[in-house]
């Protein structure tokens, strides 16, 4: 399983699709039976490389976030069957 | 849900492209006085930058722009498109519009909560596509 201890979620404003997702993070973490991660939200404008060990965003954002680092991009933000998909993946579980 | 007045809440049958779209679904909470002219305006500023980053999901869009962009107080306004907006991008289309204005960072997250329990709720979801005026539209908000 991927070493991953800070999830940065993260939107054009930092403050609607960006909370939705963390939200939706936590509780498909929970439904993975994963803990100590954090999960936090965020503007595009304040992401930088190295601050969390897992970024969310919307498809659309996916090609800024992989410039910070590990990422995904969601179709449908507030979907928990692609979002516990999605981390999955990059969990590698 | 104590962001949401019923008289925010509206069902619109005109044809409109995005931009018109994002405008009508902002024009209540202009009126009430949540936001500035401008805030609609930085909204479709972001879309033509970002892409269509306020489609957050199958038939709906969540319009918001950063508080300092133009919203006074924290409100959310609810509005029924019977034709589809497309916003010109492969899957970025939408009925739905929940237009959000968020004052600070925090006052909105509740009614954020909330909504999204909603939109998980597929079946819920689906009523409101199909609400038939706006009393029914708010009725599923409340």
């Amino acid at each position: 399983m991927e070493n991953i201890k800070k999830i940065m979620c993260f939107c054009g404003s930092g403050l609607g699709s960006s909370f939705m997702m963390e939200m939706n993070c936590k509780k498909a973490l929970k439904s993975l039976g994963i803990e100590g991660v954090a999960v936090e939200h965020t503007t595009l404008a304040d992401i930088t490389p190295g601050m969390a060990d897992l970024f969310v965003c919307g498809e659309d954002l996916l090609p800024q976030a992989q410039k910070a680092g590990k990422a995904i991009g969601l179709k449908n933000l507030v979907s928990l069957p692609e979002m516990t998909d999605k981390l999955k993946g990059a969990f590698e579980i | 849900m104590n962001l949401i007045k019923e008289s925010n809440v509206q069902i619109l049958e005109g044809v409109f492209d995005w931009k018109e779209a994002v405008c009508r679904s902002m024009a209540p909470l202009e009126k009430d006085g949540s936001v500035t002219e401008s805030y609609k305006e930085a909204i479709i500023e972001n879309i033509e930058n970002l892409g269509p980053y306020i489609c957050i999901a199958p038939h709906v869009a969540l319009p918001h722009a950063r508080p300092e962009q133009g919203a006074l107080k924290s409100q959310i306004a609810v509005t029924l498109f019977r034709k589809e907006i497309d916003f010109n991008r492969e899957d970025a289309k939408a009925n739905l519009f929940i237009s959000l204005a968020a004052a600070d960072s925090d006052s909105h997250l509740g009614a954020l909560v909330q909504i999204t329990d909603i939109l998980q709720d597929e079946e819920r979801t689906a009523k409101i596509l199909k609400a038939k005026d706006a009393a029914e539209l708010y009725h599923y908000f409340k």
